[in-house]
């Protein structure tokens, strides 16, 4: 099922160069469209140095105009840029869907069929508009052949590690292969977990000790939520969202006061 | 009063292990690292050697190969591996080495560190 983002994306960037072409062929603010360019290209600067993911969508879009001004500022089909027109799909194809890159192409078509036959000669107007339309199956091959990559990447980033250690050290060639690292060192805090929670309901201790033991728990817990945070940045290309006030799982206050710097298991 | 080392470079599952075998009536001695560990088994005497694997300095392979290498003149007695390292490679290293037994520590209860304990002083 097509998700409201995609159609809604698929729309704007359709009707991104029907509003520059629009707004080039306005005699009044045509003359401006260069102008309008290197404004929106201030914009794009300044933007490149704000990190925030909200921002993607207005920074795309911002880069698109640009380019679409520049294009159009410059002659639309004699541009010397217009060779920017077959990259732009391109782009959108990998950065989002391909069905945007053919929302943006089919407008783009629309916009040079009124002037078939005018800009150069017939033959060279249509030879130029299919080669336009040869980017949509190149986008769909290129972006098949790119997932086909990262999915590789992937693959061989969980083995990566494997490079360079003897066969003769056991734990290292273990360890090496991170789904086995992954899995000892989340079995390591689990374990103490498991067996302190044992040593508090069977044991007789103090409530000094219990309470060390309650606060041992807690930290570990924490320490085993961070290291699978830390796999899933690795090794996915998602980013595991933290709250600005998580505190670190590596240091707390035993109960005579003393802080503890917690030994992690190393990741050999 | 039985002779115990614990060879243990996670603090709390090293101080967990203390407590209980100290509860049960043995001197425990603690070694946080494999290196401190072999040379603490080197000069002998332990009855029980409870050992980790994945440790710095010196892994638990690495303890079991010195201590093969240059055994103590007072020898010492049953070594339990104890480990999250839970593959046969690691286990036959282990029992090749002169380990005497190997346990998950993910499987275990502070009970079953008793038992094998208990098990080894026969």
């Amino acid at each position: 099922m097509v998700s409201f983002q995609v159609i809604s994306k698929t729309v704007l960037y359709f009707f991104f160069p029907l509003f520059v072409f629009g707004l080039s062929s306005i005699s009044g603010i045509s003359k401006y469209t260069l102008h309008i360019a290197l404004l929106c290209f201030i914009v794009a600067i300044a933007l490149s140095f704000v990190k925030n993911a909200k921002l993607a969508l207005i920074k795309t879009s911002i880069n698109s105009l640009l380019i679409l001004l520049l294009v159009g500022a410059t002659g639309w089909f004699l541009s010397p840029f217009f060779f920017l027109l077959y990259l732009l799909p391109m782009y959108l194809g990998f950065l989002y869907v391909p069905s945007v890159a053919f929302g943006f192409l089919a407008a783009l078509l629309i916009i040079f069929s009124f002037s078939v036959g005018d800009e150069v000669n017939l033959s060279f107007d249509i030879m130029t508009l299919l080669s336009l339309l040869l980017v949509i199956p190149l986008v769909i091959y290129l972006r098949k052949k790119f997932l086909i990559l990262k999915q590789t990447d992937k693959d061989i980033l969980i083995l990566e590690e494997e490079s360079g250690i003897k066969d003769t050290d056991t734990i290292a060639t273990l360890l090496a292969n991170r789904v086995t690292n992954l899995g000892v060192t989340i079995r390591q805090p689990l374990s103490f977990i498991k067996q302190a929670a044992t040593v508090l309901i069977e044991e007789d201790l103090s409530p000094k000790e219990a309470t060390e033991y309650l606060k041992r728990i807690r930290s570990t817990a924490a320490e085993s939520l961070k290291d699978i945070r830390d796999f899933e940045g690795d090794t996915s290309a998602n980013e595991v969202l933290e709250n600005s006030t998580t505190k670190s799982p590596e240091t707390f206050d035993f109960a005579g006061g003393k802080e503890l710097k917690k030994v992690k298991k190393p990741r050999q | 009063m039985s002779k115990i080392l614990i060879v243990e470079d996670d603090q709390f599952i090293r101080e967990m292990y203390h407590l209980i075998l100290t509860k049960d009536g043995h001197e425990v001695t603690d070694a946080l690292d494999g290196k401190v560990g072999l040379a603490m088994a080197q000069e002998g005497g332990f009855d029980v050697i409870l050992l980790d694997l994945m440790m710095p300095n010196l892994d638990g392979l690495g303890f079991l190969q010195g201590l093969k290498d240059k055994p103590p003149a007072k020898k010492n007695g049953t070594i339990i591996v104890l480990s999250n390292l839970a593959y046969g490679d690691a286990k036959q290293k282990a029992l090749d080495l002169g380990a005497t037994d190997f346990l998950v520590k993910a499987d275990l209860d502070p009970k079953d560190v008793r038992e094998a304990v208990k098990k080894a002083l026969g």
